[in-house]
């Protein structure tokens, strides 16, 4: 199920983290851009701020500057727990630290709208997807910022991924919402 | 920008975007869960929040072209007949790149 529910996302964040790896190295003029594409996908895991970081680089941002920033284009993050806060109790301590870590839009978008008879079976879907997404994502990141320049792959449209995972976990929770009362979610 | 500043601003920004994340659950860990409002924001929240991001994955789109809206309708169409989520967002990605082809 996790695995499954990943796949449109490998295609998103592969492709994605491979563009946002492309124009760090492009833009940056860092001398060892797939090292820090890889330190920013594993340590922020956030694909407006890889898109944006590699212009602050070559400005030479400094670090309050960066953190402002970040905070302002980030903010909708702050929103995404609360509607976890009670799904997520009783996950452990670093197992939920990997989760709030992992709470991209599209980990948010899956988690907040799949549901399990069993918390156990939930708590290894969250841990499994985050894994695997953070995976994709810091594998594109460090693969754009190194082969971007030789390679060029036909994604012209593919971002419509995004918005379609979006689309259907909507028209799924819309059916819930407005449709039979006590159907089984 | 040297070593030093590099890494010192992928450090704040990874401290600033993992705090905003964590801040429901440090704020909230002390209320009960069973609050009210926390109740109504579990069930309404989450979908408004998706639908947020659907108009904001279309603003990154060709928006003003009827493409995206037809490859969304296919979606939309896909998921409420067979409800497989990989069916229907691979064959409105496929459209939507089929389109942007077709009418560059």
């Amino acid at each position: 199920m996790a695995f499954r529910d990943s796949l449109p996302i490998l295609m998103g964040y592969g492709v994605m983290g491979f563009a946002a790896g492309v124009v760090f190295a492009a833009c940056s003029e860092m001398s060892n851009p797939a090292f820090w594409s890889a330190f920013i996908a594993a340590t922020s895991f956030s694909g407006t701020l890889q898109f944006a970081i590699g212009n602050w680089f070559k400005d030479g941002w400094s670090a309050a500057l960066v953190a402002l920033t970040t905070f302002a284009i980030s903010f909708r993050y702050a929103f995404y727990g609360i509607s976890l806060i009670g799904r997520w109790r009783g996950i452990g301590f670093f197992r939920k630290f990997f989760l709030i870590v992992g709470l991209t839009d599209e980990n948010y978008a899956l988690e907040s709208s799949r549901h399990f008879a069993r918390q156990t079976d939930f708590e290894r879907y969250c841990l499994l997807l985050t894994m695997f997404n953070l995976s994709y994502w810091v594998t594109g990141c460090t693969l754009g910022a190194l082969l971007g320049d030789v390679l060029k792959i036909p994604d012209k449209g593919v971002d419509f991924v995004m918005a379609a995972l979006f689309i259907t976990i909507l028209t799924d929770q819309v059916r819930q919402l407005f449709g039979r009362k006590g159907a089984v979610q | 920008m040297s070593m030093l500043d590099g890494v010192l601003a992928v450090l704040a920004a990874s401290f600033v975007i993992i705090a905003l994340r964590a801040l429901p659950f440090v704020l909230m860990s002390r209320l009960s869960a069973e609050t009210k409002w926390l109740k109504v924001a579990e069930r309404w929240l989450s979908p408004i929040v998706i639908a947020l991001l659907v108009v904001y994955s279309y603003s990154t789109l060709e928006w003003r072209t009827f493409m995206p809206y037809a490859a969304g309708a296919l979606t939309v169409l896909l998921q409420l007949l067979w409800k497989n989520g990989l069916v229907s967002i691979f064959a409105g990605t496929a459209l939507y790149m089929i389109l942007v082809r077709l009418f560059p």
